[in-house]
């Protein structure tokens, strides 16, 4: 597993002018984006991945995770300025920091931001970095049976977790599924759901249902919304107090705790499938406050507020990563796109990666951290500019945005079925926002479905086609087990709950 | 959510589930003797998992849901713009169908502001397509 001529040369390969020049530009295509409301680091990564088709793989995942992380930082600039988060992440960035703008302190705000930002993804990576080979040392262990099982527990935990209805996430999780079925099928070869289209043999293409259901759904939404027109007031002061402008080391410092535990907060959820980057923010936040000995102070500019909620986010992150290599099971949409991205390059994510692609595995940590420097660097000179880009009305950015969508998939899919493709999911999309259908699980299920049919048969296969033979894999057991109960625990109890709480409420 | 909003959402999706179970997969897809999983059988589990809780929803629904026909009926006008814009594209050619595409889209959106229209329908289309066809040597319609 330790194979340290191939780990060197591994983090060789990333320290090159080619991985840092994408890297570079990820980053700063994710801050860019994730500053504009409404335009969030998973859209860039689903409009992304069509266009990383021509780089290699390192240069590829590299350039997609630097979009990711990129993004989680962008998002605090719109949040700090116009209280108004540029991704769902940054709300909880808002409470704090736009009290802090009000008071005269925006560029403090943002680059307490950025700072904690940097801080919580390092730490996060770190653990990555350190747990992902000795996880995958245990996850090799596991068979098809195992693997099959533990992707149903992921299904589950995913839906329970994401969206406010289990029933709702499992419909998504099915239609994903559905759709995964298109194409021919992984054990005979036999067409399925292909309505005679040949162009259909190797299933939907990814670039189309992704940018489709994520990035076009949501623009759709955006553009129907009536609000889009006008432009945002931005007002950073040009004769400040240097103080004011800046985070010293003693405001840093004195934020340690908040970071350590933030990160720590943000590592945790992240490395649990479905809990997302939003949901460790406010716990991180909520926790801070608790802790805090004026939490009186909170929501009306505490720096410890901004700290707390970008260190969290941005741990998730590189946690996120952990499930990705060491089972293959992606824990939200950016790490589904990259299990895609990795798939079209022909490597197939799991565990099998820390033995059989040691020097990718290895190079990705590489770009990792260079990514994360690389982010202190482009914040510290780009905020300001970002902050220019937030004066940009929605209604040209989404209507831009659309066409970048159309160009990609019509490059990628190399014709006219893979934009009405996407233009049909992105319908589908919209619908499924307002409806409160999850994408979610959608796109989850969508990129896993192919890996868990084959899984299952495989399983199937083993099992001589005997649901008894189950009793010989108790690991699996345990994992089906849990899935069962996270249907009633976060499905069935939630919903009983959520009807006696109405039904209280209304008497 | 209206319960009944949730009622006809969980419906739906029973309705569409069984469509599915019984009529499509059927009919796209072949019999053969399989060892594992015979080609049909994954699609139906998939179908049977959304009838499943497509019923559990309309029993006891669940989840917010937010249904304005208005802005319904405008979504559909931006998916039918994108369709018939992707038809343009290789009928007219994409410098003359992104600035109409991209114009439309910014008018409905209530754009009213002339320069913004420069950067939408002129800049923007001709950046895009100079990034396709000179730089990355990708041919655009």
């Amino acid at each position: 597993m330790y194979d340290f001529p191939q780990i060197a040369e591994g983090l060789a390969s990333a320290f090159t002018w080619h991985v840092f020049f994408f890297v570079l530009a990820g980053v700063a295509l994710g801050q860019l984006v994730g500053a504009i409301p409404g335009l969030s680091a998973p859209m860039a990564i689903a409009i992304a991945v069509p266009f990383t088709f021509v780089l290699s793989p390192l240069t590829a995942i590299s350039f997609l995770v630097a979009v990711g992380k990129g993004g989680t930082i962008g998002g605090a600039i719109p949040a700090v300025l116009i209280n108004t988060p540029g991704s769902p992440e940054a709300a909880a960035t808002a409470l704090d920091g736009h009290p802090m703008s009000q008071q005269g302190k925006p560029v403090k705000a943002m680059k307490m931001a950025l700072f904690s930002s940097v801080t919580g993804d390092t730490m996060s990576d770190i653990v990555l970095i350190t747990v992902s080979a000795p996880l995958a040392i245990i996850a090799l262990k596991m068979g098809p049976v195992e693997i099959a099982a533990l992707m149903t527990l992921a299904f589950a935990v995913i839906t329970g977790l994401v969206g406010d209805s289990m029933a709702k996430g499992l419909i998504a999780t099915g239609f994903g599924l559905l759709c995964a079925s298109v194409g021919l099928d992984p054990e005979n070869g036999t067409p399925r759901l292909q309505f005679g289209s040949f162009e259909l043999d190797d299933g939907l293409p990814l670039s189309a249902v992704g940018i489709g259901i994520l990035a076009v759904g949501e623009i759709i939404r955006q553009i129907v919304s009536g609000t889009l027109h006008r432009g945002s007031a931005v007002n950073i002061p040009k004769n400040q107090d240097p103080a004011d402008r800046r985070v010293s080391w003693a405001e840093y410092w004195a934020c340690r705790i908040t970071l350590l535990r933030a990160a720590v907060i943000g590592t945790f959820v992240g490395a649990m499938p479905g809990i997302g980057a939003t949901a460790a923010a406010f716990l991180s936040y909520g926790y801070t406050k608790s802790r805090s000995k004026d939490p009186d102070s909170f929501g009306k500019g505490n720096i410890h507020g901004v700290a707390a909620t970008e260190a969290a986010n941005s741990a998730v992150m590189g946690a996120n990563l952990i499930p990705l290599l060491t089972l293959g099971i992606p824990g939200n949409v950016t790490a589904a796109f990259i299990i895609g991205a990795l798939i079209i390059h022909g490597v197939e994510p799991g565990p099998l990666l820390f033995k059989e692609q040691v020097p990718l595995i290895y190079g990705l940590f590489g770009a990792m951290v260079m990514a994360n420097g690389l982010n202190l660097i482009v914040g510290q000179f780009g905020l300001r500019i970002w902050a220019i880009v937030a004066l940009a009305p929605g209604s040209v950015v989404f209507s831009v945005a659309l066409l970048f969508c159309i160009t990609g998939v019509y490059l990628t899919t190399g014709g006219l079925l893979g934009v009405a493709l996407m233009i049909g999911f992105a319908g589908v999309g919209y619908l499924m926002r307002i409806f409160g259908f999850s994408v979610v699980p959608f796109i989850i299920a969508f990129v896993l479905g192919r890996q868990y049919e084959l899984k299952m048969a495989q399983a199937l296969i083993i099992a001589d086609n005997k649901p008894m033979e189950l009793l010989n894999h108790p690991v699996a057991l345990m994992f089906l087990l849990a899935a069962v109960f996270c249907v009633y625990w976060l499905g069935i109890r939630k919903a009983s709950r959520i009807n006696v709480s109405i039904q209280a409420g209304s008497s | 959510m209206s319960m009944s909003l949730g009622r006809v959402l969980g419906a739906a999706s029973a309705v569409i589930g069984a469509g599915f179970l019984f009529f499509l997969i059927p009919w796209q897809t072949d019999v053969v003797p399989a060892v594992g999983l015979v080609p049909r059988a994954f699609p139906t589990i998939a179908a049977v998992l959304i009838i499943v809780t497509g019923l559990a929803q309309w029993i006891k629904p669940t989840g917010t849901a937010i249904f304005e026909g208005d802005k319904v009926l405008k979504a559909v006008f931006v998916v039918a713009a994108c369709l018939v814009a992707t038809f343009a594209l290789e009928v007219v050619g994409y410098l003359y169908t992104a600035p109409v595409l991209v114009g439309a889209i910014m008018l409905l959106s209530g754009e009213r502001r002339w320069l913004w229209y420069i950067v939408g329908l002129v800049v923007m289309p001709t950046f895009i397509w100079l990034v396709f066809e000179i730089v990355l040597r990708r041919p655009l319609p």
